[in-house]
């Protein structure tokens, strides 16, 4: 039967309507569902079972003031220049373009990173004015079966550092269990800092999303309240440090001190 | 018409008949199933397999189908089935569709999933009956939780009278096998526009909405992502205005530049039309007035008619002042050199004196309203980069008066009277002919080069000026053997981290071989196009001692974060963050009795830090008509959609006096213009002024 079949009666009793349908929400995910049409004139007639919902996102991402570049993997996503955008990924091999999934897949806005296991995501971001700490956020999903299935959310190790020698401030603590979507969510108050700050993560054993990378000033503490005790250094896994530092010593050694591009990453010939 | 069309068309037909009013356009009902625009003039649900174009030009290798059809499928966002396009690089899909015989203008929509698109609206004629044209497609913000996200194009005139070849043009990226394509909506929308050609950036003749470029009159539409809806407007204005509060800058160009662009953005919350909103916001990203920032667009991409083959620098009028009074703001604007063809009959020496009857640099400033290319330095006393990309080839960002002018008005000399014309003469760029043949000579602010390629092991580059990313050395021409007087022409800097990589290496071998055998050095760098900072750092170890120079906060450090406000604040930064971001300059085996003459015209970044960490060696000498551009940054990339990306510069460079350098440029030790007198009889000003000095100070 062809498709188009089945939308004609939803043409006639839908589109003929004169009421907009627009279940259109923003940002969040969340769907709102109009009322049902009015003037159907008898009995309610079952109209099936829901097929998709559907959002309005903003295609820069969100949110706005958010202290990495790019946090939303929304301006990152490039058909093959590996350039200095706000999420970067790297294998063993150097750095290379992200790929990313679209829509509802993903977390939050039009675009997340799709990310083999193994690999490494640098995002850059600045510290808080006025010393205060952070609230550091990122969301993952795996994409296969998680091989500790005891602990699904063991999927990455995310890590915020000092940008310019990957100094760890901290390492992310992950969710226990993902959320109904099968995002786990790593994060964690992150101290305050003088110099710029990033977010690391080293990607499991797995292939994954990842998407809504966050880090906001933490709202200040109450100071009635005593300090807290200062947190333990954080224990980096040996191989981790290690790629830690080469990603430190390329990214030094190749920071660009030059001109411009004088044409978009995605430009090809104009057909015209 | 396709079957899907077809049931459309009878769909539409029912509502027409029996309601007052159709649905709204491409809508949802409130189960998620799709419900297609009713306007469309094309829909295409595929079910079945969409016919494959391959325009004749195309490589025959493309000719291939890049898609299947994937049926049964629950999740299509439009029935059951949907296509499934995986393309190689160069071999983007085109999928035809029939549009009515007459003029008219339609926009198109469709839906993706599982990775990234280029996709456009395209048109062309047989015979080029008229010009081709294509729009570009970007998201509108909607998606679905299956995954579906939508583009759309603005409005592409067609005239279907001509028998256009109408079709989308889509390649596949980013996704992990290819991406997933349905749902294709073609609808009528605003009025057919001609294309015509024109004159000048401004020309009225192209209509509201579209710039003249070439002579050819641009859709502004055509090149930009559709105006953003209502409801995410101010989200999206929000999201750019904060990406530059916090992340943009240092220290000169967050005070006085940002603000400028902050407006900007502002006002495009109001924007009627996608034009107004993504030029606004491209013209704010050029409002921040960095060496290292620019938006980029389609808009400026594809070749530009006709050329002129020749290229100017600022400089010092001397023979041609009482025909033409100097400038108070700006410097005199020469004919540096030329290449083979098309020079308008310009050679070294003449002098332009105004483009659309104002000062050639007033005139590249002011395109700062539609110019994607605009290029302007950090340092607000440098002009250089405008009189570079005045003239020149548009493919090495030249050609400005090509593209934007109508007029430009020179004074022609005469080499062997050593006399100028008393009068002006204006051309029309329209009236000038295109012969073609010969080379483009690219523009790189050296009227020639003083490399004598007799001697041993001596390279020059050729009449085209092609330097770009070569290193050429050796003995400097009209010196002896004893004065052992040796040159380097070299424009980039990119050293990429890797000490034995091509620049690298030629620099180090370099300094190696003049602290052996050289009594004196010249370094021509001026069109110093930056790189990484591990070739300056290599550079200065010829010269002088080692030190931290200055830390490089680059990008920013702290949201924000206006940079030092005293002397005392940038030392306790530079203190900060010198031992992972120091500018290292020198080294211990520096040669102190080598004099070293750094000839400089144009540069910017990596080539900023170059002429800073040369400047103050005891033996060194930096010769040229101004600032260099004060790029002391690195910066953040940004690529969205339909063709639209950016960059900006983040971050500063604090001395270790506590000086941000943002903004502010290295000034040569001896500024020195070109003089007009010299130029015409082929003498390079500037680097006989460090010849001579180099001359004068010969090591023993």
């Amino acid at each position: 039967m062809n498709k188009h079949a089945a939308i004609l009666v939803a043409l006639s009793l839908s589109a003929c309507n004169d009421e907009v349908v627009d279940p259109l929400v923003t940002a969040t995910g969340t769907t709102t569902v109009p009322p049902p049409p009015d003037g159907t004139g008898g009995a309610p007639v079952d109209p099936g079972p829901r097929v998709r919902d559907v959002y309005l996102r903003n295609p820069f991402g969100g949110p706005p003031d958010n202290l990495l570049a790019d946090g939303d993997f929304e301006l990152s996503i490039t058909r093959n220049s590996t350039g200095q955008y706000g999420w970067r990924r790297y294998t063993q091999a150097g750095q290379k373009p992200l790929r990313n999934e679209t829509g509802g897949l993903c977390k939050s806005g039009l675009r997340c990173a799709r990310v083999n296991s193994g690999d490494v995501l640098y995002g850059t971001g600045a510290a808080a004015p006025d010393e205060a700490k952070h609230h550091a956020s990122i969301w993952v999903k795996a994409l296969e079966a998680p091989k500790n299935a005891d602990s699904p959310c063991e999927l990455a190790e995310a890590f915020v550092i000092h940008c310019s020698n990957f100094d760890v401030l901290d390492q992310l603590d992950a969710a226990t269990l993902p959320d109904e979507s099968g995002w786990c969510q790593f994060q964690k108050e992150v101290e305050s800092s003088k110099v710029a700050i990033c977010m690391y993560l080293q990607i499991g054993e797995v292939d994954v999303l990842v998407d809504n990378a966050v880090m906001l000033p933490a709202p200040s503490r109450d100071t009635a309240s005593p300090p807290p005790s200062p947190a333990p250094p954080t224990i980096v896994r040996p191989a981790v440090r290690q790629r830690m530092a080469w990603l430190r010593d390329l990214l030094r050694r190749t920071r660009r001190f030059g001109a411009p591009s004088s044409s978009s990453p995605e430009a090809l010939e104009r057909e015209d | 018409m396709n079957e899907g069309f077809r049931q459309l068309a009878l769909a539409s037909a029912i509502c027409a008949a029996l309601l007052p009013s159709a649905a709204t356009a491409g809508e949802f009902d409130d189960r998620g199933i799709y419900l297609p625009d009713t306007s469309a003039i094309v829909f295409e649900s595929f079910d079945i397999a969409p016919t494959h174009y391959l325009p004749a030009d195309a490589d025959l290798e493309c000719n291939v189908e890049h898609y299947e059809l994937l049926s049964d499928q629950g999740d299509a966002l439009d029935g059951t089935s949907y296509l499934h396009v995986q393309t190689p690089e160069n071999c983007p899909e085109r999928l035809p569709f029939t549009i009515p015989s007459a003029k008219g203008s339609y926009r198109v929509k469709l839906w993706i999933r599982h990775g990234s698109a280029d996709a456009r609206l395209a048109v062309s004629y047989p015979d080029d009956v008229l010009p081709s044209l294509v729009a570009r497609m970007a998201p509108t913000g909607r998606a679905t939780s299956d995954g579906w996200i939508e583009l759309a194009s603005n409005e592409l005139p067609v005239d279907g009278t001509q028998n256009p070849i109408f079709y989308l043009r889509f390649s596949d990226f980013a996704s992990e096998d290819g991406v997933d394509l349905d749902a294709i909506e073609i609808t009528p929308m605003g009025e057919y526009r001609e294309q015509p050609t024109c004159s000048g950036a401004s020309d009225p003749v192209c209509g509201a909405d579209a710039i003249c470029y070439g002579g050819q009159c641009r859709l502004g539409g055509l090149n930009v992502p559709p105006l953003p809806g209502d409801d995410i407007r101010d989200e999206m204005v929000d999201a750019l205005e904060l990406k530059l509060d916090i992340f943009f800058g240092g220290r000169k160009t967050r005070l006085l530049d940002l603000p400028v662009a902050l407006e900007t953005l502002t006002s495009i919350r109001g924007a009627q039309t996608a034009w107004q909103f993504w030029n606004g916001f491209a013209r704010s990203i050029r409002e921040l007035h960095d060496w290292h920032t620019r938006a980029n667009g389609s808009i400026t991409e594809g070749a530009v008619a006709g050329r002129l083959n020749a290229c100017f620098i600022e400089g010092d009028a001397d023979l041609s002042h009482a025909a033409w009074p100097q400038d108070p703001a700006y410097k005199d604007i020469l004919v540096s050199h030329v290449g083979q063809g098309d020079t308008a009959g310009l050679n070294a020496g003449d002098r332009l004196v105004e483009v659309d009857g104002k000062h050639p640099i007033q005139w590249a400033r002011e395109l700062i309203s539609i110019d994607w290319g605009y290029h302007v330095a950090s340092d607000d006393t440098s002009f250089a980069d405008f009189a570079e990309d005045l003239g020149g080839p548009y493919w090495a960002g030249g050609g400005e008066i090509l593209k934007y002018a109508t007029t430009f008005s020179v004074i022609r000399c005469d080499a062997i009277s050593g006399t100028c014309s008393g009068t002006v003469e204006t051309i029309d760029v329209s009236d000038m002919t295109v012969e073609g043949g010969g080379y483009d000579v690219v523009c790189d602010n050296r009227p020639s080069y003083h490399l004598d390629t007799s001697a041993p092991m001596t390279t020059a580059p050729g009449q085209e000026h092609y330097v770009f990313n070569t290193f050429f050395q050796g003995k400097v021409t009209q010196t002896t053997d004893e004065e052992k007087i040796f040159g380097m022409v070299f424009d980039t800097l990119y050293g990429g981290g890797d000490d034995n990589g091509y620049v690298n290496k030629t620099i180090r071998d370099a300094v190696i071989n003049w602290k052996a055998n050289a009594r004196g050095v010249i370094l021509d760098h001026r069109a110093g196009n930056g790189g990484t900072i591990d070739a300056p750092e290599y550079m200065t170890q010829l010269v002088r001692p080692q030190e931290i120079a200055a830390a490089m906060l680059a990008p920013i450090d702290i949201a924000r974060w206006d940079g030092p406000e005293t002397p005392g604040q940038g030392i306790a930064a530079f203190n900060r963050s010198k031992a992972d971001q120091g500018y290292t300059i020198g080294s211990p085996d520096h040669d102190p009795n080598l004099p070293v003459a750094l000839v400089l015209h144009r540069e910017g970044s990596a080539s900023d830090f170059l002429p800073h960490g040369m400047k103050g060696a005891p033996k060194v000498r930096l010769f040229g008509p101004g600032p260099s551009a004060g790029g002391f940054s690195t910066f953040i990339q940004f690529v969205y959609w339909g063709g639209i990306s950016f960059q900006f510069a983040s971050g500063d460079t604090i001395t270790k006096n506590g000086d941000p350098l943002i903004g502010h440029g290295t000034v040569p030790d001896v500024i020195i213009d070109q003089k007009q007198s010299d130029l015409m009889v082929g003498v390079d000003t500037i680097h006989e002024a460090a010849l001579a000095w180099v001359r004068s100070e010969l090591k023993p």
